[in-house]
């Protein structure tokens, strides 16, 4: 891993913890950020017609079933769409260079976008990019967000891969 | 005989980024005007119907009530949130109407998002929930930045440049606007300007978002019995229908199953034309839903202006959006991008003034019936207003 990518994944740690302070996650949300926080990507899976679905639902959109339980995805995705932050407009949001977000369809959750920002330059972006899911802990929280790298990069921290 | 409904009134205040006034004043102000314009008094309204998403708590019914003198008992309904509900309480106004259950409808919106910017982000969510804890540390949050992501995909899934569109939209707009004269801005755009403008969120540019704006519009609505009695020209409710998607509203923005599309926007403008017993191409002109440019061209393929994914090609035909000789003029009054940020009831109140023939320098020729159709995530509702069947 090189120093700028480092760099940024320190900035966006930093950036989430300014962000999300002493946000309380709603105990229906809660499950994903137990899995985060040991570097898993879980998502709800149905225990009666056995879907995925995203984001987390009181009962099954599927099949209505209340009985699903949070099952560990593998860290690989697919850029579905993204954009390039250039103007600030949250108010605790600050504007970073090369600030990309994405929406990325995890291999086997297919129809699921997991949102997260990308450590790549906005040149390197398109439509379909494979990206491997990782993880970056906001700063000063107990909260671990999902980050994206490219498989060709050069970001990806040896040992993060499941 | 089915008893049809007619906006006999319409009111406004004037569109300014910050107006130092109440939301509720800007409101009453708008109400006052519209009950004028139609030549009733507060005391003949028997029903208030109004968006159900911020008016409820910013502008209540019964403060508006208590302020333009109603002085009977009268009923309350609110009718989907956002844009599509102010659409929508034009569709229940005709229901009410039409079933007998009001006499005159009152209807109103209005927002004060130009005094109180940077609280705008998408729809829904509670603060524990994944819009909080894992959308907005990322930035995919705010409005722009969610249509920029629905824009990046429709180029992606088409494989077109939308540059040459959006920019079209954005010019096309602000002329429209200009030649309108009651809206916030003056200053005319060109290409280059466009071009030229800062990235908000790529590929969005300023002139692809929506205005801020204080202010605020009512209607009144009655049936088409007491409204040939009245002063102004009557424009029928001829019919609307509402559809919503089943997604969470909270999770449109990044999980829609029809992303980057507006699904209930094909349904409800559809229905809504077939239940006027109407075509698209008879509407002399539509008012859409226009928060960004983007959605505005989505919209034209969802409600069948143009077929999917050819959007890039009508917009750039040269003649068919914007120039008032053309088959189906858009936002003939500049729309939210320049127009005016009230979520649409500039949109409803244009359409009545296009249909009276009292649209000034902005007026389609010989407007018969047009179509308004507004958006609000998974929400849609679409109405179609016609002069009165003769």
């Amino acid at each position: 891993m090189t120093n700028e990518c480092v760099e940024k994944r320190e900035q966006l740690g930093q950036l989430y913890g300014s962000v999300l302070g002493s946000t309380e996650v709603d105990p229906l949300f809660r499950g994903f950020f137990d899995h985060t926080r040991r570097n898993e990507l879980a998502m709800p899976r149905c225990g009666r017609c056995r879907m995925v679905h995203w984001y987390p639902a009181l009962r099954c959109p599927h099949c209505a079933s209340p009985d699903w339980h949070w099952s560990v995805m593998a860290p690989q995705a697919t850029v579905f769409t993204w954009s390039v932050l250039r103007h600030q407009l949250d108010p605790l949001l600050p504007v970073l260079e090369g600030h990309i977000v994405a929406l990325a369809e995890p291999l086997e959750a297919p129809g699921a976008r997991l949102v997260g920002n990308v450590l790549a330059t906005p040149s390197d972006m398109a439509v379909g990019l494979d990206v491997t899911i990782e993880f970056v802990e906001a700063a000063g929280t107990e909260l671990t967000l999902p980050v994206f790298v490219p498989c060709a990069g050069s970001c990806s921290v040896p040992g993060q891969r499941s | 005989m089915r008893r049809s409904a007619a906006i006999v009134g319409i009111g406004e205040t004037p569109y300014v980024r910050r107006s130092q006034r109440s939301l509720t004043a800007l409101v009453i102000e708008a109400v006052e005007k519209a009950l004028a314009d139609a030549g009733l008094a507060g005391s003949d309204v028997d029903m208030i119907i109004t968006e159900g998403g911020l008016m409820p708590t910013a502008a209540p019914p019964d403060e508006v009530a208590r302020c333009i003198g109603v002085t009977r008992s009268y009923s309350v309904r609110t009718a989907g949130t956002y844009g599509a509900g102010i659409a929508g309480a034009h569709l229940a106004a005709k229901e009410a109407i039409e079933s007998r259950s009001a006499a005159v409808v009152l209807s109103y919106f209005g927002v004060d998002w130009g005094s109180h910017a940077g609280a705008f982000h998408g729809l829904g969510g509670s603060p524990g929930s994944m819009k909080y804890a894992l959308e907005r540390p990322t930035g995919l949050f705010v409005q722009p930045v969610l249509f920029a992501a629905m824009a990046n995909r429709y180029k992606h899934v088409h494989g077109v440049d939308l540059e040459p569109a959006l920019g079209r939209l954005a010019v096309e707009l602000r002329a429209h606007a200009l030649a309108n004269g009651s809206g916030q801005l003056s200053k005319p755009l060109t290409f280059d300007d466009y071009l030229a403008a800062p990235f908000v969120a790529e590929p969005l540019r300023v002139p692809d978002c929506c205005l801020l704006t204080d202010g605020a519009g009512a209607t009144v609505t009655v049936g088409s019995d007491r409204a040939r009695d009245l002063r102004q020209v009557p424009v029928d409710i001829r019919g609307g229908a509402f559809s919503s998607s089943p997604d969470r509203m909270s999770d449109f923005f990044t999980q829609s199953r029809g992303y980057p599309f507006f699904e209930s926007a094909r349904i409800a403008s559809r229905r809504a034309l077939e239940l006027s017993g109407m075509g698209l191409g008879e509407m002399d002109f539509v008012q859409l839903y226009d928060c960004f440019t983007i959605s505005l061209l989505l919209q034209m393929e969802d409600i069948g202006l143009c077929e999917q994914g050819s959007a890039v090609e009508y917009i750039g035909s040269g003649d068919t959006v914007g120039m008032r000789n053309s088959d189906t003029p858009i936002n003939t009054h500049g729309g939210l991008l320049s127009h005016a940020y009230v979520l649409g009831i500039a949109h409803v109140i244009e359409a009545v003034r296009q249909l009276r023939g009292t649209a000034g320098t902005g007026q389609v020729p010989d407007a018969v019936t047009g179509l308004v159709g507004l958006l609000t995530g998974s929400q849609y509702c679409a109405i179609v207003l016609g002069q009165e069947a003769s």
